[in-house]
């Protein structure tokens, strides 16, 4: 039983999946658009944000030991918080995921297999989410934890990669649009970090609650570098980046690189990595979706729970009816549900609960 | 003038008279089940007689050649009792049971002509002399004067004895004694300890494990100098009940893990297994995966090493190979030189492995993958030069490459096949002439030949031939994916291919352990540290001693 639970590695691989997946989707696109060449500096300044947010949660998260958002949202409002709750987080996974995977999977048609249809190439996805759920929860976390090295590696590989085709002057004015635009209307671009929101949840996985502290703060730190490498490479490489590119930023970056004339394009090698973290990234949410249904409805079987999400994902992910509305949905409905759930809802659900716990201690303590 | 005659009878006669045999028609006439009674724990009657008809009986003497049966009288103190042994032909001492058994027992000597008292201890009390004397048993007296054996034991059951005399021993049955003497006087030819084939070394030992199992314990007495090492027999099969030796370290071992492997041994219904290979299949955790999860191996050395680390040796009477367990995927891609020499050496080998095994399993796939859908990541001459060879071959890429795939097995497995002398000739023909041959008619492209000839020579870099096997099988699956999807198709395999392996266990130990899961304390993983920084064992097997060496093994240093 004891192997059930993660090492600080296993989940801090787990935090960082989710994160990095939404970095792949096109993030350093949305940030550069927003920020122009103050871009960079705009992701060290959300990752300190980020990083305070999370010594806050860390806090508020202390009385309740092991205990993960539901179980406080059970604690604060009961069952119906607690399953109305378990409803929210689902189809804000479901959405969410089905928005970058749709993103993705038209990148992947567009350079792969322009003959397919794009429901076949997410119908793959599903299915091998759905297969992977097969095998259990525990055992897709423990292919994460062998894959995430090379998916980090990767964008140091490109970053150096690039080095010498980068144009220095481009991070300059420092602070771009202003800074107004860098420090307060780019604080929203905290959804970069939506992948956050496993931290809510991971608490009762840890074999040592007290690695909590240790997972939140490496997993933002490595996400934060490998989004400040990503916007670096996008930035320093291109003169501009439309928010209407039909194909990744970090493939655009990837599309460059040269080895010598032995290796002229290895684009194809970085997205073979990037399929694979899709992958388990798709196998998390849906194994995650399965475990807030088991939490908060108790479904009788996990099987149709999984099946369920998955074709839920499929659905949403086909809804969009061209490129622009997928990227409406991952510039403007991503950036807005991500601060609202991920930040606003689950913070204030936790802090009443942190008050709630506190009075409680207090009056057992009088009495 | 004959063959008129024959053709008139031919003629004239129905040809239903030719002789036709066909197993199985009338079978429950002709071939009945036979009752079982006779092997119901049945136990040594008093009567000499009965036990011999039940003998004759439950080892067909009639018909059996091999089955010795002789009768005596025994002589003790000067009176005559009716007696018989029992052996098998061939597996015992006849010198031993002519002069340590049938001797002293038949012919008249001073220990069966004695006739006074059995003195069992004497002392002299105020000059009186007091004996204690032992009552007269025939069955002790015999036991302690008339059977200069060192191993003798009373058996009563005769299952026991049946299993006994089928492995070589001598029973000797004595009237109105309702059991009979069981004497060791084991003695057939065997092959003598050889060099190992299979798994050969350069610094390490030349012994390998030969077919007999007393042999193969004593091997590995030898070269594990610790009184803690346990052989445990245990029987396998109804019908053959073939001997099993279950080894471990009792200080060292998982007790839980012993207990598995023994209770996984003791609960196999079969009739009969004829070697380590069905027996490792039977005590495996997953059944649908064709991933070995034990480790096989004929070198005496490595399981001596195997047991040091706290795993379990299964040693099966028959067969040179021992099954050790249990074992994870790194396991099977190690070698025993990878101890014994400088451990910069070792981690290159090891890393070679690693290519190997990747390129066995993907590079076919990878081809076809990038020949069909990722032409950009080949360098633009050689993309022409691929394009320009396979220009007049008029397959797609996909029956081209399982043309060839399939060609090199069937190679392989003809090489195997045939004579020792004829198997090199076999491969040349079929590799080299073959071979060529086809790039020159066109049939298939001569990259293809460069790809086939390095994932065939990278396949035998894989040291455990289980896994090489499982590698050759799924590599086929892999160029299915290759084709059908691209990178996408291989990266859906690979990762399912990867979880898989996840999910197994081998006696309970994770399959990818120390690294899925993480197992981070006192591991060194897949590479090897140096000799004097192994400190731990691994602690996925669990096992009751952590550590090998003190924290400074190099005393002499200090």
């Amino acid at each position: 039983m004891e192997e059930e639970k993660l090492n600080f590695i296993e989940a801090s691989f787990l935090v960082l999946t989710i994160l990095i997946s939404h970095i792949i989707m096109d993030l350093p696109n949305m940030i550069i658009k927003s920020q122009n060449s103050s871009a960079v500096l705009n992701v060290i300044y959300i990752t300190i944000l980020v990083l305070i947010y999370f010594f806050i949660i860390n806090k508020l998260f202390e009385p309740f030991d092991s205990k993960n958002i539901l179980s406080i949202s059970e604690f604060v409002g009961g069952k119906t918080l607690k399953v109305i709750l378990g409803i929210i987080y689902s189809l804000y996974l479901i959405c969410i995921s089905a928005v970058i995977l749709r993103g993705f999977c038209e990148t992947l048609k567009i350079i792969y297999f322009p003959k397919a249809g794009l429901w076949i190439i997410l119908g793959i996805f599903l299915v091998l989410a759905m297969l992977a759920n097969k095998f259990g929860e525990r055992n897709i976390i423990k292919i994460n934890t062998i894959l995430m090295p090379v998916i980090l590696l990767s964008v140091f590989v490109i970053f150096i990669a690039l080095l010498r085709n980068f144009e220095i002057s481009r991070v300059f004015p420092l602070l771009g649009n202003g800074v107004k635009s860098t420090f307060v209307d780019g604080a929203l671009n905290m959804c970069s970090f939506s992948g956050f929101i496993i931290l809510f949840f991971v608490r009762p996985n840890l074999k040592n609650v007290k690695d909590y502290k240790k997972v939140g703060i490496v997993s933002i730190l490595l996400s934060a570098s490998y989004l400040v490498l990503s916007v670096a490479s996008s930035l320093l490489l291109f003169p501009f980046l439309t928010a209407n590119a039909e194909v990744l930023s970090v493939y655009l970056s990837a599309c460059t690189i040269r080895f010598g004339k032995f290796m002229p394009r290895t684009d194809a090698l970085f997205m073979f990595i990037w399929i694979f973290t899709f992958i388990s990234y798709l196998s998390i949410i849906v194994s995650y979706i399965v475990k807030f249904s088991k939490e908060s409805i108790s479904p009788k079987s996990p099987s149709i729970a999984t099946y369920i999400s998955a074709i839920a994902i499929f659905i949403v992910a086909l809804l969009p009816q061209n490129s622009t509305q997928v990227h409406f949905f991952q510039n403007v409905v991503y950036k807005y549900l991500s601060i609202t759930i991920v930040f606003i809802l689950s913070f204030v659900i936790l802090l009443i609960g942190y008050i709630k716990k506190k009075k409680l201690n207090k009056t057992r303590e009088i009495q | 003038m004959n063959f008129f005659r024959k053709l008139i009878y031919d003629l004239t006669n129905d040809k239903n008279d030719e002789y036709q045999f066909i197993l199985g028609e009338n079978n429950s006439k002709t071939n009945p089940e036979l009752p079982n009674e006779l092997q119901k724990n049945q136990k040594v009657y008093d009567s000499l007689d009965v036990n011999l008809e039940y003998v004759h009986s439950r080892f067909n003497s009639l018909i059996n050649s091999d089955v010795v049966i002789r009768e005596f009288l025994i002589n003790v103190k000067g009176k005559q009792f009716k007696a018989f042994i029992l052996y098998i032909d061939g597996m015992v001492n006849t010198d031993s049971i002519n002069n340590f058994v049938l001797k002293p027992l038949m012919l008249k000597n001073y220990s069966n002509q004695f006739d006074g008292p059995q003195v069992v201890s004497e002392a002299v009390a105020s000059n009186i002399l007091v004996r204690r004397i032992k009552k007269f048993n025939i069955v002790d007296y015999i036991l302690d004067n008339l059977l200069p054996q060192n191993d003798v034991e009373k058996v009563n059951d005769f299952d026991k004895i049946a299993q006994d005399v089928v492995s070589g021993n001598c029973m000797l049955f004595i009237d109105t004694v309702n059991f009979a003497f069981d004497i060791d006087a084991k003695k057939f030819d065997k092959r003598s300890i050889a060099e190992p084939k299979n798994e050969p070394v350069i610094m390490g030992s030349q012994e390998a494990f030969v077919e007999n199992l007393r042999t193969n314990t004593s091997m590995l007495r030898r070269n594990l100098c610790n009184e803690n090492l346990i052989i445990e027999s245990l029987s396998v099969g109804k019908s053959d009940k073939n001997q099993v030796a279950v080894c471990y370290i009792k200080d060292i071992a998982n007790s839980d893990l012993v207990a598995e492997v023994k209770y996984r041994l003791n609960n196999l219904d079969v009739d009969y297994l004829i070697s380590v290979g069905e027996l490792s299949q039977l005590i495996k955790d997953d059944m649908d995966t064709s991933l070995p999860e034990t480790l096989s191996t004929e070198r005496v050395d490595n399981s001596v090493s195997y047991l040091l680390q706290g795993r379990v040796v299964v040693i099966y009477n028959g067969c040179p190979y021992v099954l050790i367990m249990p074992a994870t995927i790194l396991d099977f891609l190690s070698s025993p030189e990878d101890v014994n020499v400088n451990h910069v050496f070792a981690n290159l080998f090891k890393v070679i492995r690693i290519i190997s095994f990747c390129i066995t399993l993907l590079l076919p796939g990878m081809y076809v993958a990038i020949v069909t859908y990722h032409e950009e990541v080949i360098p633009t001459e050689l993309l022409f030069s691929i394009v320009a060879s396979r220009s007049n071959v008029p397959f797609m890429v996909i029956v081209e490459i399982l043309l060839m795939e399939v060609s090199f097995e069937v190679i392989r497995e003809a090489g195997l096949r045939v004579p020792t002398p004829l198997g090199s000739t076999v491969g040349i023909v079929g590799a080299l002439v073959l071979g060529q041959a086809a790039v020159e008619a066109d049939i298939v492209s001569p990259i293809l030949i460069i790809i086939i000839a390095i994932t065939g020579i990278t396949s035998f870099s894989i040291p455990d031939y289980n896994l090489g096997f499982h590698l050759r099988i799924h590599r086929f699956v892999f160029i299915l994916l290759g084709f059908l999807g691209g990178f996408l198709g291989i990266v859906a395999g690979l990762f399912m291919y990867l979880l898989n392996m996840c999910s197994l266990r081998s006696f309970g130990v994770p399959y990818m352990a120390p690294y899925a899961p993480l197992i981070l304390k006192n591991n060194s993983g897949y590479f090897v540290k140096p000799t004097w920084k192994r400190e731990f064992r691994n602690s996925a097997l669990d096992p009751k001693k952590k550590r090998v060496q003190g924290k400074t093994s190099m005393k002499w240093r200090t």
